[in-house]
């Protein structure tokens, strides 16, 4: 009679333990895209059978294990991370291209062209009020592509400004939910295994990586400690440490930290990074270019003006005008009188010899080694640079986040042996196909140089 | 072969093999890897009948050759970047795992795991 209550006792645990398992798999399913989910499994732990001292063996459920791994998760974290930088650089850039016109059939170069031509038709008729007044009018109009683009940089630049302040945003709203994660895992430390908290806490950090390079330092206990830029503090166990974006004080945006320390050096990756850069170097180096440009233009074209004679014979005048500490932003045509320009060259009034020199400017080295057109197109080169390196980088960085992503989910408690094993099989094919690109590489860069 | 197809074409085949070993180092198991190399010569292959062809007159735009190689390498940079990543994983793993069962020796450096002693007696 005994063994019959033992043998159902025992059947009655194994139920039990099933039952568990079974639950586990169906929440294994029901979670198989929720963000941050990682797959767990039941552990069964057989009990002992000693049939003749009434042990009736059967099966135990044990603990739940998590199939996570923290290598991978970091590895996928810092794809992240390279992502949301490569992202936002695209983004951005590509949302700036139409500031930076290169065709030349509008904006800056167009003007510059339409000028210089100008000048050219003067030096036909130097004494025709039509030929005169067109300089004056493409003048204005040259100042008008330069203040346009100038405000278009500097839209861009406030509007990388608010993203900032919306990326600060993010961050600590994202670090407030892990603080308030690792506050429930203090409070009850069966919380720690939580596979519902557990992803709700990867999903976040995954997310934040996307924003800003965060150091995740896992503690014994279970909760996690962020460090921004792997120094500055954002979460230590319960506690937030907010930070701030400072974007109206100086010309330079900054990150400080909840102290108010500058932080911004150690904010390099992530979208907070790409912004940063964009905001505090690349656009001030753009604008930086146009200024020179702009006061160039008008610095040697009103030298050339008033090196010569109007048609009065007198001196002529400046055409342009900007202020020196923000020529492309200010830069306009002066007051001029048509009868003003200088179209004769001095000793020779009624003449057309400064028109002649002026209409030769266009084409002729102005800028270092380059024409007034050719700086443009240096500036707007060097923009269309960082563009295709912002796609080619975003490419890239989407591909590797798709691989680490899929080295996470393919991982599940990988031994050493096995490891070793695919190590050196892995380590014979990286070598064989490393050097069979290195080929393909100089053979295509050899193809390239042949195409003519 | 090269007689009946032109560069255009070659430059795609070859781009569509590179395209092939990117797409395998997404999943980049050490068989995936080794399967690299097939696609790989055959691109190199190919990308060589292209360079041959070079010095005969072609139909196509030199532009639109020269940007179809352009995305070849574009491709081919990707594909070089899955493998260096996937290759370092697999390193950092290994020296971890090493790390965790064997210790760190005294330059701080993970030693390797000992394996259990073992009897065997031979007759």
């Amino acid at each position: 009679m005994s063994n019959l209550f033992a043998s159902l006792l025992s059947a009655s645990g194994a139920l039990r333990a099933f039952d568990r398992s079974l639950a586990t798999v169906q929440n294994n399913v029901t979670n198989a895209s929720t963000p941050g989910y990682a797959k767990q499994r039941q552990v069964l732990n057989a009990l002992e059978f000693q049939p003749e001292r009434g042990l009736p063996g059967g099966v135990s459920a044990g603990e739940r294990v998590s199939a996570r791994d923290e290598y991978t998760e970091r590895l996928v974290r810092d794809q992240q991370n390279e992502y949301g930088q490569a992202q936002q650089l695209k983004v951005s850039l590509s949302d700036m291209e139409p500031i930076l016109d290169v065709t030349g059939q509008a904006g800056v170069p167009y003007a510059l062209s339409q000028l210089f031509q100008s000048f050219s038709l003067l030096s036909v008729s130097p004494n025709d009020a039509v030929a005169r007044q067109n300089v004056i009018d493409q003048a204005g109009q040259v100042a008008r592509a330069f203040r346009t683009t100038a405000a278009g940089l500097e839209d861009a630049s406030a509007n990388a400004g608010r993203q900032i302040v919306s990326a600060v945003e993010g961050i600590n709203r994202l670090a407030g939910l892990i603080s308030d994660y690792n506050a429930l895992i203090q409070r009850d430390v069966h919380n720690a295994s939580d596979p519902s908290l557990d992803a709700n806490i990867h999903a976040t950090l995954e997310e934040l990586s996307e924003a800003a390079g965060v150091q995740v330092l896992k503690q014994e206990n279970g909760t996690y400690n962020l460090l921004l830029g792997g120094q500055t503090a954002l979460v230590i166990g319960d506690r937030q440490f907010k930070i701030a974006a400072d974007t109206g004080s100086s010309a330079q945006s900054r990150i400080l930290d909840a102290s108010g320390a500058d932080v911004t050096a150690q904010v390099k990756t992530g979208r907070l990074g790409a912004l940063l850069e964009l905001k505090n170097d690349m656009i001030p180096n753009w604008l930086a270019s146009l200024d020179t440009l702009a006061s160039a233009v008008a610095t040697k074209v009103n030298a050339q003006l008033q090196s010569g004679l109007d048609s009065q014979g007198n001196p002529g005048a400046a055409l342009f005008t900007f202020q020196a500490a923000t020529p492309a932003r200010s830069l306009d045509v002066t007051a001029i009188d048509i009868s003003q320009l200088a179209a004769a060259a001095a000793g020779a009034p009624g003449g057309n010899g400064n028109a002649l020199v002026l209409a030769g400017m266009g084409s002729s080295a102005q800028v270092g080694p380059f024409t007034f057109t050719g700086a443009y197109a240096d500036l707007a080169a060097k923009f269309g640079r960082e563009l295709s390196n912002a796609q080619q980088r975003q490419a890239t960085a989407q591909q590797l986040l798709a691989q680490a992503r899929a080295m996470r989910q393919d991982e599940s408690g990988v031994s050493l042996d096995e490891e070793a094993a695919q190590l050196i099989e892995f380590q014979r094919s990286y070598q064989a196909a490393a050097r069979l690109i290195t080929v393909l590489d100089e053979l295509t860069q050899s193809v390239l140089n042949l195409i003519h | 072969m090269s007689r009946f197809v032109s560069r255009m074409e070659l430059a795609r085949r070859a781009r569509s093999g590179v395209k092939e070993v990117r797409a395998l180092l997404l999943r980049p198991t050490p068989q995936a890897v080794r399967d690299c190399a097939a696609h790989l010569e055959e691109a190199i292959a190919t990308v060589r009948n292209l360079e041959g062809e070079l010095g005969q007159p072609g139909v196509e735009s030199p532009q639109a050759l020269r940007s179809e190689v352009a995305e070849l390498r574009q491709e081919l940079d990707q594909a070089r970047a899955l493998l260096d990543q996937a290759f370092r994983a697999h390193a950092g793993w290994y020296h971890l795992l090493s790390g965790m069962l064997g210790g760190y020796s005294r330059e701080g450096t993970p030693a390797p795991a000992q394996p259990a002693c073992r009897w065997a007696i031979e007759g």
